[in-house]
C-alpha cells in the first residue's frame, strides 16, 4: 500500500502548488492538440516540452509531461472517427468503427463513447499503476524472446480474422508488403544491411510515423481528394453530450469490452516495445471474438471504438509501471520521461519509491488527475476540435499533408523520412485502389520484426532448437490463446447455425 | 503615391545600409550562434541526458537534437557531411565510432579519423552482471563452470555487431571460454533479459547495469576497466581476480566530434567551453545519476584514445 501512501502525498503537493495544476491543465491540452493533428503524436508532444521541463522543478516538469503524454493519447480518436484519418498511431484502430459510425450520421455517439473509453482506460491503469505497480513491474521481466514471439504469432492472427473470409488472399500479401516495409535497415540480430539499396540513410529503416501516417493519413487523404468535387459540405456531427448515455455504456457486452480493453492495454503496456497502436488491435481483435455480435465489427459498431479507446489510453498507466519501479521505460515516451527524471538527478528504480515517494507520488497523482482533465477538456472543446477539421476540405488536406511532412520531419530531424512518408503512401494508394487491406500492413509492419527477431535469438537461447517455446510456460498459454481467438468466431458462427437448424 | 514613395526610399536606405556592413572585415567570433548538437541515439537515454546536461551548464546557446538509427550511424554521417563551421556537433562515444570502421554500419571506413575530436567528457566503465537464476557470484565459479561445460552459458550486452560484443569475444577468448553470444535490441533489451534470467551474463556499462544490480535481480561479478567503479566499490576488477588481465581497461568515453576539416582553433575553443561548463554542480549531478566518471579529455588525448580503440577494435577483429 505504499502506492497509495504515495498519492496521497502527491495530491497534497498537486494541490499545495497552484503552478502545479496549471501546468497540468497546460499540459493536457498542449499534448492533446498535438494528439489530435494528424501526423503530430504524443511523442513529438513530449520532445517539444522537454527541454522546457530543464528549467523547472523535477515535481513541475513530471507534471507537465505525464499530462502532455495523457492529452497526447486521447487526442487523436477526433480525427479518426470524423475524418477517418488518425490524428496519431495510437487512434489508428479507432478508424475502423468510428468512421462508419460517423457516416451512418452518429458522430456525436461515437465521439463521446471514444472520449469516455479513453477516460475509463486511463483510470483503470492508473489505479493498477498505484495499487499494484511494484508487484506487476515483474511481468515485464518474465517476457523473453519466445514470449514475445508467441505475442508476435497471436497478434498475426488478428490479421485472418481482420480480413475476414472473401478477400484472405489479398489481405495477407498485404501482410508481407508490411513485412517487406519493416525489414528494410539493419537487422537486428546479425546486423546486416537488408534492402537499403546502399543508402546509408536506409539504415534505421523506415520509421513507424512514416509508415504509418503515410498508409493512413496521406492515402486516406488522395482516396478522399477523388471525391472533393462531390461533397463540399463538411461533417456536421451535431451537439455532443458531456456523459454518455446509460444505455449506451451498460449493455452486457460493452461492460465486457470496458474491461477486456483496460486489461489488454495495462497488461501490453507493461511490455516493453509493444507500443499502443499494437495494444488497440489486440483489445479490437480479442473483443470481437468473444462478442455474441462480433459480424458487426468495423462496420460502425460502438464496442470497435470502446476496444480500441480503453486500450490505448490504458497502455500510458502499463507503460509507466516498468518505467518508475525498474527503469525500463515500457515506450518512447516513457524513455523520455525517464529522460526527464534523470535529468533531476533521479535514478528510476525500485529505490525510488522507498527515497521519493513525493516524485512517484507527483507522477501517480498527475496521471490520475490527468485523466480527468483531459475528459472535461476533450468534451468541453469538442466543438472547437470539431470545427478545427471542419474547414474545407480543400484547405484542410493540404493542411494535414503538410502537418504529416514535418511530423515525419522531426523523428531522425532529417528530410529523408518525409521522403519514405511519400513513398510508402504512393505504394499505400496503389494497394487501396486494388482492393488491398491497409490494416494487415500495419500488422505485418510492427508485428513481423517481433517475430523474426524474437524467434531468432530464441533459437539462440535454446542452442539451435526451434521448438523452445514448449520450455515456455506463457509462450504457450498465448499461443493456445491464439488458436482460441482464430477459431473462436468460426465455432461460435458454426454452433449459432446448429441451434437455428435445430429450431426450424 | 506618397505612400509608395516612403517605401521605396526606405527600402533603399535599407539597402545602402546592408552594403555598408559587408565592406567592414569579417572578424571570426566562435561560437556566435546556436551550437546543434546531434545525438545519434534516442531522446531520453543516457547519452542524450548528458549532452543536455552540457548543454545546460555550457556559456554558449547549444540545442540537442537526437538523430537515431543505424546503431549510432545515422546521427554520425550527418554530422561527418555537414558544414565544419563548429556549429554541428556530433555527441557520441569514441567506441561507437571506432568500432564503427569495421562493423559496416558506418558507410565510410574512415570516418573516425575524418572526424575532429573536441572533448571527452565522461567515461562508463564496462563490468560484467550475472543473473540471480544462474546462481553465480564470482568470476572464479563462471570460469570453472564454463571451462567444464562448454557452450552452456549465455553471455549478452548489446546488438550484433558492436564494440561490447568484440568485448565480449575477447574476454572469452583471454578467459579460454566458450559462452554462446545472445544480441537484444539495445541495452535496456540486454538488461531486461539478464534480470528475466533468460540470459545468464550480461557485460556493458555501469549506467546499464545499476538498474540490474540495485533491484536484486543480478549481481555484479566484476569491472572489466583498469579501477574499480566508485559507484559500485565493492566489486573488484578482472585484473584483481584474475592474472594477465591488466591490460584490460574497457571504459566507453563519452566525446563530442566535430566535421571533417573543421579548424583546430574551432574545436580547442569549443572543448575549453567544455570543460568549463564539466565543473557545474548540475552536469555533476546528472553524471552521479547515470554512473558515469567525469573526467575531461582536450582534442590531443580525444585523438590518442580514439586511435587505440580502433586498433584495439582491429586486432579483436582479427
Amino acid at each position: 500500500m505504499e502506492g497509495l501512501a504515495s498519492l496521497g502525498l502527491g495530491f497534497s503537493a498537486l494541490f499545495g502548488e497552484p503552478l502545479l495544476l496549471g501546468l497540468l491543465v497546460f499540459g493536457v491540452f498542449f499534448g492533446m492538440v498535438m494528439g489530435a493533428i494528424p501526423g503530430l503524436t504524443a511523442t513529438l508532444a513530449v520532445t517539444i516540452a522537454l527541454p522546457f521541463t530543464y528549467i523547472m522543478s523535477a515535481n513541475q516538469g513530471l507534471t507537465v509531461l505525464v499530462a502532455i503524454y495523457v492529452g497526447g493519447i486521447a487526442g487523436g480518436l477526433v480525427a479518426a472517427i470524423l475524418l477517418n484519418i488518425p490524428g496519431s498511431p495510437a487512434s489508428l484502430v479507432t478508424c475502423f468503427d468510428g468512421s462508419p459510425m460517423a457516416r451512418n450520421g452518429e458522430a456525436s455517439k461515437a465521439l463521446t463513447l471514444g472520449v469516455f473509453s479513453s477516460l475509463i482506460g486511463g483510470t483503470f491503469s492508473a489505479v493498477v499503476l498505484v495499487v499494484v505497480a511494484p508487484k506487476l513491474a515483474k511481468i515485464s521481466l518474465m517476457f523473453g524472446p519466445w514470449e514475445y514471439f508467441a505475442l508476435g504469432i497471436m497478434g498475426l492472427c488478428i490479421i485472418i480474422s481482420i480480413v475476414g473470409k472473401g478477400n484472405m488472399h489479398k489481405g495477407l500479401i498485404s501482410a508481407i508488403v508490411g513485412m517487406i516495409i519493416a525489414f528494410v535497415g539493419y537487422d537486428m540480430v546479425s546486423a546486416v544491411p537488408r534492402l537499403t539499396f546502399g543508402r546509408w540513410e536506409l539504415g534505421s529503416g523506415i520509421d513507424t510515423l512514416a509508415a504509418l501516417m503515410g498508409l493512413f493519413a496521406i492515402v486516406e487523404v488522395m482516396q478522399q481528394v477523388k471525391t472533393l468535387h462531390l461533397k463540399a459540405k463538411p461533417m456536421d456531427p451535431g451537439k455532443t453530450r458531456f456523459w454518455p448515455k446509460k444505455e449506451w455504456v451498460t449493455g452486457k457486452d460493452t461492460i465486457k469490452t470496458f474491461s477486456l480493453g483496460s486489461l489488454i492495454g495495462t497488461f501490453v503496456g507493461i511490455l516493453p516495445g509493444i507500443g499502443s497502436t499494437t495494444a488497440s488491435m489486440f483489445a479490437y481483435n480479442t473483443c470481437r471474438s468473444v462478442s455474441s455480435t462480433p459480424e458487426k465489427y468495423g462496420t460502425g459498431f460502438e464496442d470497435g471504438i470502446i476496444a480500441s479507446e480503453t486500450a490505448n489510453n490504458a497502455v500510458c498507466g502499463g507503460a509507466l509501471i516498468p518505467m518508475l519501479t525498474m527503469g525500463i521505460p515500457g515506450d518512447m515516451v516513457t524513455a523520455i520521461l525517464m529522460g526527464g527524471l534523470i535529468m533531476n538527478g533521479l535514478t528510476p528504480g525500485p529505490l525510488l519509491f522507498t527515497n521519493e515517494p513525493e516524485i512517484v507520488g507527483i507522477v501517480f497523482a498527475a496521471f490520475l488527475l490527468a485523466n480527468f482533465v483531459m475528459y472535461a477538456m476533450e468534451m468541453g472543446l469538442m466543438k472547437f476540435f470539431i470545427r478545427l477539421l471542419s474547414i474545407p476540405m480543400d484547405k484542410l488536406f493540404p493542411a494535414i499533408m503538410v502537418m504529416c511532412i514535418l511530423g515525419t520531419l522531426t523523428v531522425h530531424n532529417r528530410l529523408f523520412d518525409s521522403w519514405m512518408l511519400v513513398l510508402v503512401s504512393v505504394i499505400g494508394y496503389f494497394l487501396v485502389n486494388n482492393k488491398f487491406p491497409l490494416a494487415p500492413i500495419v500488422l505485418g509492419y510492427i508485428l513481423g520484426p517481433i517475430i523474426e527477431k524474437n524467434f531468432r535469438t530464441g533459437v539462440m537461447l535454446s542452442r539451435g532448437s526451434m521448438f523452445g517455446f514448449v520450455e515456455s510456460l506463457i509462450a504457450m498459454v498465448i499461443l493456445i490463446l491464439a488458436v482460441v481467438i482464430l477459431f473462436l468466431p468460426t465455432i461460435t458462427e458454426k454452433m449459432q447455425a446448429k441451434k437455428l437448424a435445430k429450431k426450424a | 503615391m506618397k505612400k509608395l514613395l516612403t517605401v521605396l526610399l526606405c527600402l533603399a536606405m535599407v539597402f545602402c545600409m546592408a552594403a555598408c556592413g559587408s565592406d567592414e572585415p569579417e572578424e571570426v567570433v566562435y561560437p556566435d550562434g546556436t551550437i546543434n548538437v546531434v545525438v545519434p541515439f534516442a531522446a531520453g537515454g543516457g547519452q542524450h541526458v548528458l549532452a543536455t546536461a552540457i548543454s545546460a551548464a555550457v556559456d554558449a546557446t547549444m540545442v540537442v537534437t537526437n538523430v537515431t538509427g543505424g546503431g549510432g550511424s545515422t546521427g554520425a554521417m550527418e554530422v561527418l557531411h555537414s558544414n565544419p563551421d563548429g556549429y554541428t556537433v556530433l555527441c557520441s562515444t569514441l567506441q561507437n565510432i571506432a568500432a564503427g570502421a569495421y562493423n559496416g554500419t558506418y558507410q565510410e571506413a574512415d570516418a573516425w579519423e575524418k572526424f575532429v575530436p573536441a572533448a571527452t567528457v565522461a567515461g562508463d566503465r564496462m563490468m560484467m552482471i550475472a543473473s540471480k537464476a544462474s546462481g553465480f557470484t564470482s568470476l572464479e565459479d563462471i570460469v570453472e563452470y564454463s571451462k567444464a561445460n562448454p557452450g552452456k552459458l549465455t553471455v549478452t550486452g548489446a546488438t550484433a555487431n558492436s564494440y561490447t560484443q568484440l568485448v565480449i569475444e575477447k574476454f572469452m577468448a583471454d578467459l579460454g571460454v566458450e559462452w554462446e553470444f545472445v544480441p537484444f535490441d539495445g541495452e535496456n533489451a540486454c538488461r531486461n533479459a539478464c534480470m528475466g534470467g533468460q540470459v545468464d551474463l550480461c557485460i556493458f556499462g555501469t549506467a546499464a547495469s545499476s538498474t540490474a544490480i540495485d533491484s536484486g535481480d543480478c549481481v555484479g561479478i566484476c569491472m572489466l576497466s583498469a579501477e574499480r567503479s566508485s559507484y559500485y566499490p565493492e566489486i573488484p576488477t578482472v585484473s584483481e581476480v584474475l592474472e594477465g588481465f591488466d591490460a584490460y581497461d574497457f571504459t566507453i568515453y563519452r566525446c563530442y566530434m566535430l566535421p571533417p576539416e573543421t579548424d583546430a582553433a574551432v574545436a580547442d575553443t569549443l572543448g575549453g567551453i567544455i570543460e568549463t561548463a564539466m565543473s557545474n554542480a548540475d552536469f555533476v549531478a546528472s553524471c552521479e545519476s547515470m554512473f558515469l566518471e567525469v573526467g575531461f579529455m582536450d582534442r590531443e588525448k580525444t585523438t590518442e584514445v580514439i586511435t587505440n580503440v580502433y586498433n584495439e577494435c582491429g586486432e579483436m577483429y582479427k
